[in-house]
Order: structure tokens, then sequence, then C-alpha cells
């Protein structure tokens, strides 16, 4: 259903909202993501792999989960938002391939946010060309299955660790891993990271004309009588 | 920095949406503030945000700080306390502040913080390039800027 409010749908609102956030990742990374809350995001330390070289992954999850059945992924494409990430937990502990060319074709094609398949997947050949943020955690030529539908769309999981993925907290994703962060968080925490890279970029800066790290950053205080490090342009 | 007005998702959202918990942006977001934030007065303004700041600390209750004590300096906030920040200002003043236009030093003082956040809105509602400060302090928007950056 789309809402309409005033010039502007409800569905065009979450496009500006992902957008926005989305835009905002490709300048920085997971690793300011997570400085910026470290109490707030959780590291997804899952074995995830990045199948999309020079790619970044952010929007909103959108998890569904299977049996080692390629089904309830296809049916989660089917009614995922665009702009969500499209995340797909597989309680086989290493199954067959449950997504591949086709469905981050079809990723690509209905504006996902990307994919990531926490199980295996196969024509990775063609997904790291295709230009679609995609994690998987493992590779294996053969297809599963298609015969058992999903339980409840989206629905909640339960990760590795006891870390709990709920419809609609953000998934940020790059070559240094994947972080959760909730999304009632989510704005404030982009908006820090991003006070923390433009920090970070200062120190480079400084570096590079000749400043010492030593002296940015405090170090002898902090060996001599601990007052705290910090990054001072 | 300009301050932005935050506004709540239209009373028909769908409830099952998963952004339905996301705070939106409005869909005049561009639109400058003129009217939420520009009431707080710059005292007002500093005691909460003293109270707050001094919440933060995790060790024993310091001293609130001065309006233009350095607030990393001074041991009252670091980079983690930041997220804690961004969302108390946006609560109490009602604005989404600008994601690609931080400036770090914008939130160094808690004047700064005033000067980048409340007062461009006093600038936006009252004609001039000028704007009287609570504390009698008058300066050009402008100058102020630049001299934050420069800083």
């Amino acid at each position: 259903m789309t809402v309409t409010t005033g010039a502007q749908t409800q569905s065009e609102w979450d496009a500006t909202r992902i957008d926005e956030l989305r835009q905002a990742f490709q300048g920085i990374g997971t690793a300011q993501i997570h400085d910026a809350a470290r109490d707030k995001v959780r590291v997804l330390d899952l074995g995830l792999v990045l199948r999309s070289p020079a790619l970044k992954l952010a929007g909103p999850a959108y998890p569904v989960e299977t049996d080692d059945d390629i089904l309830p992924g296809l049916q989660a494409l089917e009614v995922a938002p665009p702009g969500s990430v499209v995340f797909i937990h597989d309680r086989a502990k290493r199954g067959d391939a449950i997504a591949g060319d086709i469905v981050v074709t079809t990723v690509k094609e209905q504006g996902l946010g990307g994919l990531v398949v926490n199980g295996s997947m196969r024509d990775i050949e063609f997904i790291q060309d295709i230009g679609v943020p995609v994690f998987s955690r493992h590779v294996t030529p053969v297809s599963a299955k298609t015969e058992v539908p999903a339980a409840a769309l989206p629905c909640s999981v339960t990760l590795a660790d006891g870390i709990e993925l709920h419809p609609g907290d953000w998934l940020f994703g790059d070559v240094d891993g994947m972080v959760l962060v909730p999304q009632d968080v989510v704005r404030a925490v982009v908006a820090s990271a991003l006070m923390i890279y433009r920090r970070e970029e200062e120190v480079k800066t400084a570096l590079r004309s000749g400043e010492r790290l030593s002296a940015l950053t405090g170090l002898q205080d902090f060996v001599s009588d601990g007052t705290p490090m910090r990054f001072r342009p | 920095m300009v301050a932005q007005r935050k506004n709540e998702p239209p009373s028909s959202s769908p409830c099952c949406s998963i952004f339905s918990h996301i705070p939106r942006l409005a869909p005049e977001r561009q639109q400058s503030v003129t009217g939420v934030s520009a009431g707080v007065e710059r005292e007002t303004f500093y005691e909460e945000l003293s109270s707050f700041l001094v919440g933060l600390s995790p060790g024993p209750t310091p001293r609130p700080p001065a309006p233009t004590e350095h607030l990393v300096d001074s041991g009252y906030l670091d980079s983690f306390g930041l997220v804690e920040l961004i969302m108390f200002l946006e609560k109490r003043l009602g604005i989404e502040i600008p994601l690609e236009e931080h400036d770090p030093r914008s939130f160094h003082t808690m004047r700064r913080m005033y000067d980048a956040l409340v007062a461009p809105t006093a600038v936006s509602a009252a004609p001039g390039p000028t704007t009287q400060h609570h504390d009698g302090d008058t300066r050009n928007l402008l100058e102020h800027t630049e001299k934050a950056k420069s800083e």
C-alpha cells in the first residue's frame, strides 16, 4: 500500500531516507560506524565474505529464514521494499546454494539495497561484476531445493553470539566486515561516523604535511601519565 | 550548518512498515527551521545541555561545563558520546542535523552548538545578517562560521 502525504508518498519518504544514509556511507566505512557507537553497533562476525569487490552495502534489513531451501529467499525478493537489504539466514550449518545469478539480478532490477546470504551461494564470477553489493558465508556450485516456503516474511532471526536481527535494522558492509545498527539510532550513528571520518582525514592531512603522529595524539603524555590520547589536528 | 525541521511520519503510515520506527524526513525537509528551535533561549540551552553532558560522565559527577569550555579537552565528550549528544540535540531542538554539513568543531563547545544549531533559525526568522545573542555577544553569523572552521 502506498500512502500519499502531500506531494510525496510514503514510499518516496522511505527512499529519501535510505538514499541519504546510503550515500553518506559511501564516503566512510564500517570502521567509522563501529567507532561512532561501540555500545550500539554489533559486529556480525559470521564469516561473511564480500562477493562484489569495491562495493559497499547499506540499507534496512529484510530478513528471512530458510532451511537450506531457495523458496523463502524468492518470496522475500517479491515483497522486500526498494532499498532494503534482503538477508537470507540458512539454518543449515553448511547447505547448498540458496542464491545465485538469477537472485542477484532480481535484487538489482528491483532496486534493492543488496543481498546477504548467511549460507551458501554460487555464480560468483557473474555476481562480482553486476554492481550489486553481495555477501555470503560459503560458495558451492550445488543448488538447493525449492520446496518449503517461508514461515514468516519478514522475520527476526537469531544469529551467532545471540545477536538478533530485526526487520528494519540497518546493515552496513564493506571489505572490513559487516555491522548492525538498530534503526532508532542509525541516523545519529552515521552522523557521528561522518564526523569521526572527517577528523581522521584531518589527521592524515597533518601527517602528510610533516606532523608526527605522537604529537597529534598526545602519545608521550599518555605513556608518561595516562592523559587520554586524542586525535587533535 | 543549517538546522532542518524534523517531522513525524504521517498518522496514516502503515504500522507494519519495516521503516516505521525510523525518524523520517518530511517532504519539506529542504526548508530551514523557522519556528521549532528558534524559541530556545541561549541560557536555557546551556543549562539543559550542561545537565545532559554531566550525566554522560561515567565517573564522579563533574561540575557543569562553561559555555566556551572545550568539551573534548575537558573530558565531557569523546567520540563515543557523539551519538548520544546528537540524539539529545535533535530531540530537544526538534531538528535533524544535516549529515553532509557536519563540522566536528561545531560540537566542541556549548556556545558553538548554539550558534550552529539554534542561532541560524533566529537569523532566518529575523531580517538582516546579524543576530543579537542572549549574552550580548553580537556577531555576524557568517564571520562566526568562518572563524569556527579556521579554529
